[in-house]
């Protein structure tokens, strides 16, 4: 199910006609609504000036001392020619933005990490050494359908197989309703995370288990919407594409609305934030993050200490400190406006800047060589010849062709004739050739049911096995009670 | 009024019984002191030692509660002068009996409640049931041994499941097997009655996936458990709160939405308050349902700490070696221990059963229905495979009666011999 929360924005458009200003809704922003409205918690800390280097898509550079900044705009103290100024810059327009930098110094090489993900600061760089075999596996298509186990672990498996030192997965799932249409960041599919942990055991129970010298597993993220969120989550290295996104969970707070009572409701909610705050955790990430981008009414913060990113619940009171996500209530709602262009804050979507900026992400890099300098392996990897892309093929083609084959002994079923109904070998034989119909969609669910949703299921009339076997039992009492 | 006394005699009875048991066991006048590293003193009766770890028996709130402390926490004991020094060789377990020290490190073994993988059944009252873990106990005695030291580990997995069973599983690790061997809980998903489960067992651990709670009971379609019933299962969870030495304030924010804070003081002690503002630490908002993960409950030292690995675990539990029993089997982390393997094979089962009773209840309507319109003299095939059907009925709920009330509404196993004797009554009626 997708939820693209049309009776929030409802709520939010009412909300604005209700005060007879339309036009408030967009110019009424969550930072500073935040800045006038709540008490500072820290207010007797006097912060150092924090000085940042921008380095803009023109090529242009520019250093000085932060005035103030939020999500998409950063106000710099700048002196030109011996003249100061504040400037504001639109954070889209910039390359790369380094913070803590001293006035005149080198661009520093290494991105700003969290302090809290102890597996990821653990992994060091490999500029020299021995070659390290790359093994490569693109994860493309449909998350629960091409994205499943089976292919990864076979995948995984080759890997092994291949003496693999390092594995990179490409993630790229789909995140559409149909082919035409792909999903915004405000669309959003909580439970699939509950697909995901059939996955996710692959890297946090199998390899650990499987191999003697544990590779170095790294994600590199194209798109990991909804359920696919968790999974790269899972693993303490992971890469952006500049146009990578995760996220797609921020329906939790309006999950079985309207159903039940409220705590059980809540209990709902809880026990499903559990469960992802876990994996989150096992990958060793803030489970804030996720908490952030499920919970609409979760005020999320960072502020940046020696440079490292240290994210605090609330609104930011300091300057250099950016909101993450407001309460999403009220004039906070996101407008029809931030949805559309993906700007909004009521939850947390990471896109390659704010993802680099919390250390989940250790560069933003388009392409695979730029990939292999990130992790300094540039100099010293070897693809190693897998068969992750044969296997990942084979995968999809099955699984398109069982889709075929479903629908087809479906109507194959129906279409079952006896000819001349009152003779015993024809109903013998059309009762024959309905078992063995029978028989064959069981086949084919065993072997392809980890991928065919429960809803393409429905929508295709096709039962599950316990009721195939049902009705085998049924057509076998029938051919009993027959009699020549 | 007679029913009244007599229920009056009973509990003398039962004081009189437990008063006596306490003037008669050994430590009860005892205060042993055990001040711990972070400067905590613990007072209260020291009733179990091994390999440097001890039990300390103390009260809280006029409720009787076993604490379990590592040579780790342990700073000194200072034992009480009047009472018999506790030796380290042979010394009394709770139950009064010796423990007898053997050398080597100590036996433990994993007992999964729960699995990830599909198929495998994760519900409690369904796949994880007291009777299961009454099975075992055998099995762990002949692996671990009788001599106190053996340690289990119940890794947990599972959404949750039936209420009625929650009392069940916990009397089992409560007289059962935290006699018996050291008992301990590992966390990896731990929601519901799951939690409930967990509740009695002092020395929790997380995976790093960890989550523990939403305990809120409900019914069809998301309708809390309210007035009386309600009353009763949080009454219950007070209990069993008590059982694993934890405030009940944690489990309630579990149940119910009231939220919860906490403070720790400068000796590591931690504050529960049934609200969102006097503690500092802000664990369960207005309005919400506690759910832990790993980093939430060991930051409130609800978990001991975090684990992924059985070497991990060991070393938080603070041993340098342990023995896992069992053997190494493909697609399994840990050793698979006889006690274990039966598990797993049990579980199947009854997984499968579960998945499957439906369909021979069918199987038995669809049969009967075939004999009863046939003549006479053919019915006896029919009948012969509605029987067929039957007994594969009353063997799934004879390994698990719980079968009998989820699908036909029994509720005692009197009344589900009733309901089979009923079915082959009706086939025996096909056959005059």
């Amino acid at each position: 199910m997708i939820d693209t929360r049309p009776s929030r924005f409802m709520r939010a458009a009412a909300l604005c006609v209700a005060a007879g200003t339309l036009a408030l809704c967009g110019l009424i922003s969550p930072a500073s609504a935040q800045t006038s409205g709540t008490p500072s918690a820290k207010q007797g800390d006097k912060k150092e000036p924090r000085f940042v280097r921008v380095i803009f898509r023109s090529g242009r550079v520019i250093e000085g001392e932060i005035v103030s900044e939020s999500t998409t705009k950063i106000r710099v103290k700048i002196s030109e020619s011996g003249i100061k100024s504040e400037v504001e810059y639109d954070k889209a327009e910039a390359l790369k933005i380094t913070y803590d930098v001293k006035p005149g110094a080198e661009v520093a090489p290494e991105a700003t990490k969290p302090d809290y993900t102890p597996a990821a600061a653990a992994i060091p760089p490999e500029s020299t050494g021995p070659r390290k075999n790359l093994y490569w596996i693109d994860l493309e298509g449909k998350f629960g359908e091409e994205i499943t186990q089976t292919p990864i672990r076979d995948a995984i498996k080759d890997a092994k197989k291949n003496k693999a030192d390092v594995i990179v997965l490409y993630l790229n799932a789909d995140f559409s309703q149909n082919p035409l249409e792909q999903l915004p960041d405000d669309a959003a599919n909580f439970d699939e995370i509950f697909r995901a942990e059939d996955i996710v055991p692959i890297f946090t129970q199998e390899i650990p288990r499987e191999w003697e010298t544990q590779p170095r597993i790294v994600f590199w993220l194209r798109q990991a919407m909804a359920g696919a969120s968790l999974l790269p989550m899972v693993c303490p290295e992971i890469y952006f594409h500049s146009e990578g996104r995760v996220g797609g969970l921020g329906n939790l707070s309006f999950i079985f609305e309207g159903v039940g009572d409220d705590f059980v409701r809540e209990k709902q909610r809880s026990l499903r934030l559990g469960h992802a705050e876990g994996w989150v955790l096992a990958g060793g990430y803030d489970y804030r993050l996720v908490r952030a981008m499920a919970r609409a009414e979760y005020v999320l913060s960072v502020r940046y200490v020696n440079g490292k990113p240290e994210l605090f619940e609330g609104y930011p009171t300091e300057p250099g400190e950016e909101l993450l996500t407001d309460d999403g209530k009220e004039s906070n709602i996101d407008s029809l406006r931030e949805r559309v262009t993906a700007t909004g804050n009521d939850v947390l979507t990471l896109n390659a800047r704010v993802a680099k900026l919390l250390g989940v992400s250790r560069d933003t890099v388009d392409t695979k060589e730029d990939l292999l300098v990130a992790m300094g392996i540039d100099r010293t990897y070897k693809d190693v010849p897998g068969r992750s892309k044969q296997i990942m093929k084979s995968w999809a083609d099955g699984l398109s062709s069982a889709k075929r084959e479903l629908k087809k002994l479906y109507q194959d079923f129906g279409d079952v004739q006896v000819d001349q109904p009152d003779n015993y070998a024809n109903r013998t034989k059309a009762r024959g050739t309905r078992i063995r119909i029978l028989e064959d969609m069981k086949r084919v669910l065993r072997r392809w049911g980890e991928a065919l949703s429960r809803r393409w299921l429905q929508e295709n009339n096709i039962p599950p096995e316990v009721e195939i076997d049902n009705a085998i039992e049924a057509i076998k009492i029938q051919q009993m009670k027959d009699r020549r | 009024m007679k029913h009244l006394v007599r229920s009056l005699h009973a509990s003398l009875a039962w004081l009189l019984v437990a008063f006596a048991a306490i003037l008669c066991s050994p430590g009860a006048l005892a205060v042993d002191k055990i001040v711990l590293k972070d400067g905590t003193t613990v007072e209260g009766t020291i009733v179990r030692e091994v390999d440097g770890f001890i039990w300390i028996k103390t009260q809280v709130a006029g409720v009787d509660q076993e604490k379990m402390f590592t040579p780790q926490e342990v700073g000194s004991i200072v034992r009480d002068a009047a009472a018999a020094p506790v030796s380290s060789d042979p010394v009394l377990r709770a139950d009064g009996r010796p423990v007898i020290s053997l050398s080597g490190a100590p036996k433990a073994a994993i007992i999964t409640l729960g699995s990830r993988e599909r198929g495998h059944g994760d519900t409690i009252g369904i796949e994880i049931q007291a009777f299961e873990l009454k099975e075992m106990i055998p099995l762990l005695e002949d692996e671990l041994g009788t001599d106190g030291k053996g340690i289990v580990v119940f890794r947990i997995t599972s959404g949750g499941g039936l209420l009625l069973e929650i009392q069940r599983l916990s009397d089992v690790i409560q007289n059962e097997y935290k006699k018996r061997f050291r008992t301990v809980a590992w966390i990896d998903s731990a929601i519901s009655a799951a939690a409930m489960t967990s509740h009695a067992i002092e020395e929790i651990y997380f995976t790093p996936q960890g989550n523990y709670g939403a305990c809120t009971g409900y019914s069809g379609a998301l309708v809390a458990m309210k007035g009386r019933g309600l009353e009763g299962v949080l009454y219950m969870m007070e209990k069993i709160s008590a059982r694993g030495g934890y405030n009940p304030m944690i489990m309630r924010s579990m149940q119910i939405d009231v939220p919860l804070s906490c403070t720790i003081d400068p000796n590591g002690e931690v504050h529960w308050y049934q609200d969102a503002t006097s503690g500092e630490i802000l664990v369960n908002r207005e309005k919400e349902i506690l759910t832990f993960n790993a980093e939430t409950a060991r930051r409130v030292k609800f978990s001991r700490g975090t684990a992924n690995t059985i070497d991990e675990l060991k070393t938080l539990m603070g041993y340098k070696e342990l023995d896992w029993v069992g053997k190494k089997e493909k697609g399994y982390t840990w050793p698979i221990s006889k006690a274990e393997k039966w598990n797993i094979a049990w579980r199947l089962k009854v997984s499968e059963d579960q998945d499957r009773l439906n369909l021979y209840w069918a199987a038995f309507q669809r049969e009967y229905a075939a004999a009863a319109s046939e003549p006479r003299e053919t019915r006896g095939r029919f009948i012969n495979k509605a029987r067929a059907s039957l007994n594969k009925m009353r063997e799934a709920t004879k390994r698990n009666p719980n079968l009998g009330l989820l699908e036909f509404n029994l509720l005692t196993e009197e009344e589900l011999q009733e309901w089979f004797e009923a079915r082959e009554k009706e086939l025996r009626d096909l056959m005059k």
